[in-house]
């Protein structure tokens, strides 16, 4: 397809050029592989009681055992893979639904994208959390909860992103002379408008996806998600529950936490370089970087570079 | 101090940091302007002048980096001086007025106290006993308007406000780039009536940059001609004139367009076939009051026209004149408020109701060779939709062919070799080209070329007039061609409608318009072209003061 053409090589390039992406992807990489991996790599059921309580980190129980003997090393595997594949599908979800409405409010105009506007506004100016806590607890407790709850939330901000980008893009000439040679207005949107807002879509994805593990992990450790399942935020919610942290026993919060700070960190990492690709300024400065130019100061002065 | 040039340029070289390295913009550059004295630095778009420009105040923006060379304003180091003494001497020693005013001013600062700003950056100084409203004055702004917003001036005041803030703190050195390439000609006149009437009276030296070289002959005292970041030539204008020494200057001499008006042949006498274009009482107002009905701003008013087949009507005016609008109407882009319009005696159907294979009478060639083609799709795409599209439908093994008959009509040879290409592998000329294949693949009766050449090189600018004209010829279709630029009018059509403030004031065969106008405007526009249609003279804008 198009996009993948023109977009490909300057976003392979551009993408894994820099060492701060690289690190993200490799980080990212390696999680996701490990979690997928987990039904061979967990050395125990995560939900059995398999050690001591509390016992430290050994040989035979590498990240220690939770105040309820079960296998933080297990569970970190298994509760990668709730929280991961949550935490995508809340992404994957929140984009869909934004660009549908965006799309739809820059294919219409008129009344449509007036109420459209409304609806999004309705749902930024709702308090999401608290919003979140209340339709949580009315919900029976679940991954599927946790989807449907912060899709319902989460997806308003993009729909705006968007829309004002369709509209700014929607006066270009490139569409007024797809217009004037008879395209149909929905082969217009998906066919010259959508690819062309690539890079705001992917950057928007990758954001989503550190919203959703933080908020996601948030509720559960509110007590709000299933307990019986093992998820990186239920891991922190029974740390708390069995004072893990009065007892001492690190290593049962602060491996979950590292896995949700290490997940978001790479995510920044790799949104840096997705950023780039919708600003040239961006771009431009790391140009400058790379040729071995530090920026001096915040006001306008264009580099000497001397011989001598 | 006075003796030291105001500008002085030697051997400088500036590249753009890409992802190989720094790749060269200008290179091994010099040019020295004494104090006074007023540069013309011309050449076509890319050559790396605009580089120059604001490299002087090393205000060019990343990835850019001077490689090498000096820059010297009124003996001062650029290069070496530190940074605090850079912006020190940046509005007191040397200034620059950019293209684009609404960039250069704060949209939410008064304009008086904008140039207050600039005022207090004197520290002290007797030049910071001038007043913002003296500024004003002295770019013929009634200094009343010393509280309006940017916004609330017309373009060609913005500017003047901008130079004004230039000259502020009397520098030595104003750099002027493509300052009035945005303006109408009557406006862009005047704006250098006030400048050099202001550089006679202050003394400071000019650097203008410019691609238009008849606007150069008429306010420079000496040229310098730019081509792949090199300076080819310099010389003074009247030597210049005379005879340019490189090949290259005088191919840019060439290609300026001039007009012979001595031989004024009749006017074809109009075919008896009902017009291509009938426009009866056409009016297009914007924000439209509910209750009193009284419009805000009417940018058509009451127009009634026609174009005959095969004919190339010219509608010239200055921007705000409503010449797109009419335009955008014809081909159903825009609807009108009233009135009539008939294209090949239909009613052109709106876009937002177009559906695949209705006839499209007429169809727009699009002013920004940049915009107009998605930079995501290949030239076959674009050529291909408008293909399968167009109306007595095409069967599918005959798109091909026909995508290669248009390409080739427009001068895309071999069309193989574009049909995979997408629009930024593309020069403007080529996208320009393409556009009119897109145009031309409905067959329609009537292009409607707005403004088809303005963004393009000189160079460039014929050869796509010729190739309309030559459509014209072979494909028998009538052109509406759209313009501020009186000569491309007379250069391709055969008749010239003058538009002003939304209604048609003058209207005739092309050469009998230019070279007898009656109508006031008309004459206005015809005189304020740079080197006007008689041959060009130096110095024949002189302040008249």
């Amino acid at each position: 397809m198009a996009l993948v053409d023109t977009f490909g090589a300057r976003a392979r390039r551009q993408l894994l050029g820099s060492v701060p992406v690289a690190i993200g992807v490799v980080i990212l990489g390696a999680l996701i592989i490990v979690c997928a991996l987990a039904r061979w790599l967990a050395p125990y059921n995560p939900t059995r009681a398999v050690g001591g309580i509390n016992e430290p980190p050994s040989l035979a129980h590498l990240f220690g055992t939770t105040g309820q003997g079960q296998d933080v090393l297990s569970q970190f595997l298994y509760g990668g893979q709730n929280t991961l594949w949550v935490a995508f599908a809340i992404a994957v979800l929140t984009t869909l639904i934004a660009l549908v409405v965006a799309l739809t409010s820059a294919y219409f105009r008129g009344w449509v994208d007036d109420t459209l506007t409304l609806v999004s506004n309705v749902f930024l100016v709702i308090p999401g959390l608290p919003l979140v806590v209340v339709l949580a607890a009315f919900l029976p407790p679940g991954s599927f909860t946790i989807i449907i709850v912060l899709t319902l939330t989460g997806w308003a901000f993009g729909a705006r992103l968007f829309r004002s980008q369709a509209l700014t893009l929607r006066e270009r000439e490139f569409i007024a002379a797809a217009e004037d040679v008879g395209e149909s207005r929905w082969r217009i949107v998906a066919v010259e408008l959508l690819p062309n807002m690539g890079s705001v879509v992917a950057a928007y994805f990758v954001n989503q996806v550190i919203f959703a593990i933080t908020a996601q992990a948030s509720l559960e450790f509110l007590g709000l998600g299933n307990g019986g399942q093992v998820t990186w935020g239920t891991m922190l919610f029974w740390a708390q529950n069995t004072s893990a942290l009065i007892r001492g026993a690190w290593w049962t919060f602060v491996v979950p936490g590292m896995a949700i700070a290490l997940t978001a960190f790479s995510l920044a990492l790799i949104n840096n370089a997705v950023d780039e690709l919708g600003n040239p300024r961006l771009r431009a400065d790391r140009l400058l970087r790379r040729a071995g130019f530090r920026k001096p100061s915040a006001s306008l002065m264009t580099p000497v570079k001397r011989n001598d | 101090m006075t003796d030291l040039p105001a500008l002085e340029i030697s051997r400088l070289s500036v590249g753009y940091a890409g992802e190989n390295g720094i790749i060269p913009a200008v290179e091994d550059v010099s040019l020295s302007i004494a104090p006074g004295e007023f540069v013309g630095l011309a050449g076509e778009s890319g050559c790396g002048k605009s580089t120059i420009a604001q490299s002087i105040l090393r205000l060019l923006r990343a990835p850019g980096v001077i490689t090498g060379g000096a820059i010297r304003i009124s003996g001062n180091d650029m290069l070496s001086l530190d940074d605090d003494k850079v912006r020190n001497l940046r509005w007191n020693t040397a200034s620059i007025v950019l293209q684009n005013s609404l960039t250069s001013l704060n949209p939410v600062k008064r304009i008086g106290w904008q140039l207050q700003e600039v005022l207090d950056r004197a520290k002290g100084i007797e030049t910071a006993r001038r007043t913002p409203a003296e500024l004003l004055e002295m770019v013929d702004i009634d200094p009343a308007r010393l509280r309006a917003f940017p916004h609330e001036l017309s373009g060609g005041q913005r500017q003047r406000v901008v130079i004004a803030m230039a000259l502020a703190l009397r520098p030595a050195l104003v750099i002027l780039d493509e300052p009035t390439t945005a303006l109408d000609v009557i406006v862009q006149q005047e704006i250098f009536v006030t400048i050099k009437a202001l550089q006679k009276r202050m003394g400071f030296a000019v650097l203008l940059i410019t691609h238009d070289l008849p606007l150069l002959f008429e306010v420079a005292d000496r040229i310098a001609v730019m081509k792949d970041g090199k300076i080819v030539e310099s010389a003074s204008i009247a030597d210049f004139l005379a005879h340019p020494r490189h090949p290259y200057s005088r191919m840019l001499m060439d290609a300026t367009p001039r007009l012979d008006l001595s031989t004024i042949e009749p006017a074809p006498t109009p075919a008896p076939a009902r017009p291509v274009l009938e426009i009866d009482h056409l009016t297009k107002a914007y924000g439209a009051h509910p209750w009193s009905r009284a419009a805000a701003l009417t940018a058509v008013n009451e127009v009634s026209l026609r174009v005959a087949p095969r004919e190339i009507v010219a509608i010239v005016g200055a921007s705000g004149s409503g010449k797109s609008t009419l335009g955008r109407m014809v081909t159903g882009l825009l609807q009108p408020t009233s009135g009539r319009i008939l294209v090949d005696g239909q009613t052109p159907i709106p876009v937002s109701r177009r559906r695949k294979g209705q006839p499209r009478s007429a169809q727009m060639v699009f002013q920004d060779v940049y915009g107009s083609l998605n930079p995501l799709h290949t030239i076959g795409h674009h050529i291909r939709r408008a293909v399968a599209s167009a109306p007595n439908g095409i069967k599918a093994g005959d798109i091909e062919k026909r995508v290669a008959e248009l390409l080739t009509e427009v001068g895309l040879t071999p069309p193989a070799s574009y049909l995979d290409r997408r629009p930024h592998e593309l020069s403007g000329g080529q996208r320009q080209r393409v556009g009119l294949a897109r145009a031309l693949a409905a067959s329609p009766k009537l292009l409607v070329a707005d403004e088809p050449v303005s963004m393009l090189d000189v160079s460039i600018r014929r050869d796509i007039l010729a190739l309309i004209a030559r459509l014209r010829d072979e494909q028998g279709v009538a052109v509406l061609y759209i313009t501020h630029d009186v000569i491309s009018a007379g250069y391709i059509a055969d008749r010239i409608v003058v538009m002003h403030r939304g209604q048609i004031v003058e209207q005739g065969p092309a050469k009998a318009v230019l070279a007898n106008p009656q109508h006031d405007y008309t004459r206005r526009l015809i005189a304020a072209v740079p080197g006007g249609l008689a041959p060009a003279g130096p110095a024949s804008l002189q302040p008249v003061t």
